[in-house]
């Protein structure tokens, strides 16, 4: 093992950590509006809409992550001519916006299960102290249901955004150079693959090491009532004020 | 839908034999991995809970550092990591040239390896949620330490990590399509040959989908089977 | 006190010493018990009561001095500034004669009630099972939830699981039970159930030591009573002396307080 090779590859894979990066942001942010609107299915009065979103969830879940990937990129491909016909040939050929697709709708159905467990836990207590003060419809999932479900799904929800940084590794197969793509050539022209395992491993730790910590830093910042309690005085005057 | 049926027929032209022989080659790799993942992470979580500051260290950046990379990465280090490995050995015994590891062996290692950090933590867990009482009660009626531990501690272990193994186990199944990779003929790649030969992409890869989601629904009927047969005593009586 | 007929004590302590880091719950203690005797174990809490038991049963090793079961002296080593158990084995077979109750049952949750019963008997004991099963029958039958050797301890109620807990510890044939605070964790209805079992096995004339704070029990059933202070034996003698003559300040009013209580 070389010290100064390690430090080489490291240089050159962080030239991937932008597209990484990218794609996760991209794909976790429709990600989560996927998955809040698939949670809102599945609590529907109407059979046939949570059913939908049920089979969609299982069906996803229950099956890699890379076949769905090669389904989008290489399956629709088989489609050209429909697709071309449509106007849509220019999304579907190009890996990254199939790699993005694929990204998403896979995070909305693992997500959908956090956002249900947060919404489950919303207690019917306090869902009952909004209706006593005549709040109902959209006016109580907007100020009591979700901001407390929110709050509720954050550290499950930071999980999932580390499983999407480790997840955008898989479009490197359909020839996206993110970080792993970077790795898998750079083992390939060297046979070197402890070291490159090392640097981009540590590229992906130092990543999910920020992503943790500034979770962390909003759960702290949308929670100030799980929080120690401030002085008594400190607390009376924040509330006069 | 005669297309699909004629892609999929057991005869000369047909891919059924093949994808269902790569059908069992996943779930022979996803089950030695799996088994694999148990055995180290028990060993890992051992040394979480019982085992010296270092040992504690060691336990906590190995779970650390695999649960924070991706999987792909760790299959590319024991696939050709591995062949590294073997090469040089090769060369100890005066022999010359390459020998590469066999792709199974790579994969299941590498299966393994990355389960046992999430094996680790659902042992631990089980583990805290262990009844002091009960382990007091099996030493004071004079059992000795290993009939403590395979009487009164292994089933309520088993019993406690029973859902988080079945989630391992759906994890390791998942990730055996990423040895598709190392040129393991398992269900991706063989998808991948047919496609490749038939012009027909759509319909292998939504087969292999499809395969792959009979294999999780019977995994799941049998993981309920044993939770509700390993819960009984957890369970109020229905009158 | 029951009459020294057999000159060998049931249980004997001498000088016996346990501290947990600087406190130093037990400072001494010597006390025989003898066959039949049924003591009462009173004294606040943090007095070293339930300490004091759970040395006999070697759930804690002692800092110092010397515990004997039925004649056999457990055997400890010197391990820097506190001793060892050197001889697990031994100590796994003592066990077997020193049966414990514990407050909170402590029933294993993945057994039914009778497999509760006979796990130690058969896997300890190495006892046939049929014998094991006819005679952990008979002894839920003893305690009156014959009708519950199939349900597990989850679905029986606290004082059920309790009078279980007694069957389990009868099934081991010990030499002596030991019972901390029995009652304590259970709803004030249930406890003259257990009581009732307890003041049974007393009838027959078992070695008991129960650590209570039942006071009325104490004094009805026990022969003889022992009240720690402070890791110390304050008074040790005849039931009926010690609650009606006792000269201890302190034991006057622990009763006092505990009666108001």
């Amino acid at each position: 093992m070389e010290l100064s090779f390690i430090r080489d590859s490291f240089v050159q894979l962080l030239a991937g950590a932008p597209l990484t990066l990218e794609l996760t942001a991209i794909a976790f942010a429709i990600g989560v509006v996927l998955a809040m609107l698939l949670a809102l299915m599945r609590l529907s009065r109407f059979a046939v809409i949570r059913g939908a979103a049920d089979a969609y969830v299982f069906v996803i879940r229950g099956t890699p992550l890379l076949v769905q990937i090669f389904l989008i990129y290489y399956g629709l491909g088989q489609f050209r001519a429909t697709l071309q016909s449509l106007g849509l040939w220019y999304f579907f050929r190009e890996a990254y916006w199939c790699g993005i697709l694929a990204l998403s709708l896979n995070s909305a159905a693992y997500g959908s299960e956090v956002v249900r467990g947060a919404l489950a836990s919303v207690s019917l207590r306090e869902i009952e102290a909004a209706k006593s003060c005549g709040m109902s419809g959209m006016l109580l999932y907007r100020r009591i249901i979700l901001p407390l479900a929110l709050r509720q799904a954050l550290p499950a929800y930071g999980n999932e955004l580390i499983l999407m940084v480790k997840a955008t590794s898989l479009v490197s197969i359909i020839t996206m150079m993110e970080i792993t793509g970077i790795a898998a050539r750079l083992i390939a022209d060297t046979y070197r693959p402890v070291e490159v395992f090392i640097a981009a491993g540590a590229i992906y730790l130092l990543i999910n090491f920020v992503l943790t910590r500034l979770v962390a830093l909003l759960d702290w910042w949308l929670t100030p009532h799980l929080r120690a309690a401030a002085s008594p005085s400190a607390r009376l005057e924040s509330s006069n004020g | 839908m005669i297309d699909l049926l004629n892609l999929l027929s057991f005869g000369q032209e047909g891919w059924g034999l093949s994808l269902l022989t790569a059908a069992l080659v996943t779930v022979a790799v996803a089950v030695c991995g799996f088994l694999i993942g148990t055995v180290i992470g028990a060993l890992i979580a051992w040394a979480k809970l019982a085992g010296n500051l270092p040992l504690r260290i060691g336990a906590d950046a190995y779970t650390t550092i695999l649960r924070g990379v991706p999987d792909l990465l760790v299959i590319y280090l024991f696939y050709f990591g591995g062949s590294l490995f073997t090469t040089w050995l090769f060369h100890l015994s005066g022999s010359e040239g390459f020998v590469g590891v066999p792709p199974f062996v790579a994969g299941a290692s590498a299966i393994g390896v990355i389960g046992a950090a999430y094996q680790a933590e659902v042992f631990r867990g089980a583990f805290r949620a262990l009844s002091k009482g009960e382990i007091e009660a099996g030493m004071s009626v004079g059992m000795s330490r290993f009939l403590l531990f395979r009487r009164i501690i292994a089933p309520q272990v088993v019993q406690y990590a029973l859902p988080g193994i079945g989630n391992v186990w759906q994890m390791a199944l998942k990730e055996s399509a990423l040895i598709s990779v190392t040129g393991l003929v398992e269900l991706l790649r063989q998808s991948q040959i047919a496609a490749g030969s038939t012009r027909k992409p759509f319909e292998f890869y939504l087969i292999a989908g499809a395969i792959f989601l009979v294999i999780t629904w019977l995994s799941q009927q049998i993981f309920a089977w044993l939770d509700r047969r390993a819960s009984r005593s957890l369970r109020r009586e229905v009158r | 006190m029951a009459e020294p007929e057999n000159p060998t004590p049931v249980v004997s302590l001498r000088g016996l010493r346990k501290s947990f880091g600087a406190l130093d719950v037990l400072k001494g203690i010597s006390l025989d018990a003898w066959k039949g005797d049924v003591i009462a174990i009173l004294g606040s809490s943090g007095s070293g009561k339930s300490t004091m038991l759970r040395c006999i049963n070697l759930l804690e090793t002692p800092s110092a001095g010397e515990i004997s079961i039925g004649g056999e002296t457990v055997k400890l080593k010197k391990h820097g500034h506190e001793l060892a158990i050197a001889d697990q084995r031994q100590v796994d077979a003592l066990r077997t004669k020193t049966a414990m109750v514990f407050q909170s049952f402590n029933l294993w949750s993945h057994m039914t009630i009778l497999e509760n019963l006979i796990e130690a008997p058969v896997h300890v004991q190495h006892r046939p099972k049929p014998e094991a099963v006819a005679e952990a029958m008979a002894l839920l039958e003893k305690v009156g939830i014959a009708d519950k050797c199939d349900a597990y301890p989850s679905h029986l109620s606290g004082g059920q699981q309790q009078r279980a807990a007694i069957a389990r510890a009868l099934a081991m044939h010990p030499q002596v039970m030991l019972f901390d605070e029995p009652t304590s964790a259970l709803d004030p209805e249930r406890v003259g159930e257990v009581l009732k079992v307890i003041r049974t096995l007393a009838g027959e004339g078992r070695t008991m030591l129960v650590v209570t704070h039942e006071i009325g029990f104490a004094r009805e059933v026990a022969n003889r009573v022992v009240f720690l202070h402070q890791g110390v034996i304050e008074e040790d003698g005849p039931a009926e002396t010690v609650f009606n003559h006792s000269k201890s300040e302190r034991f006057r009013s622990f009763i006092a307080n505990t009666r108001n209580s």
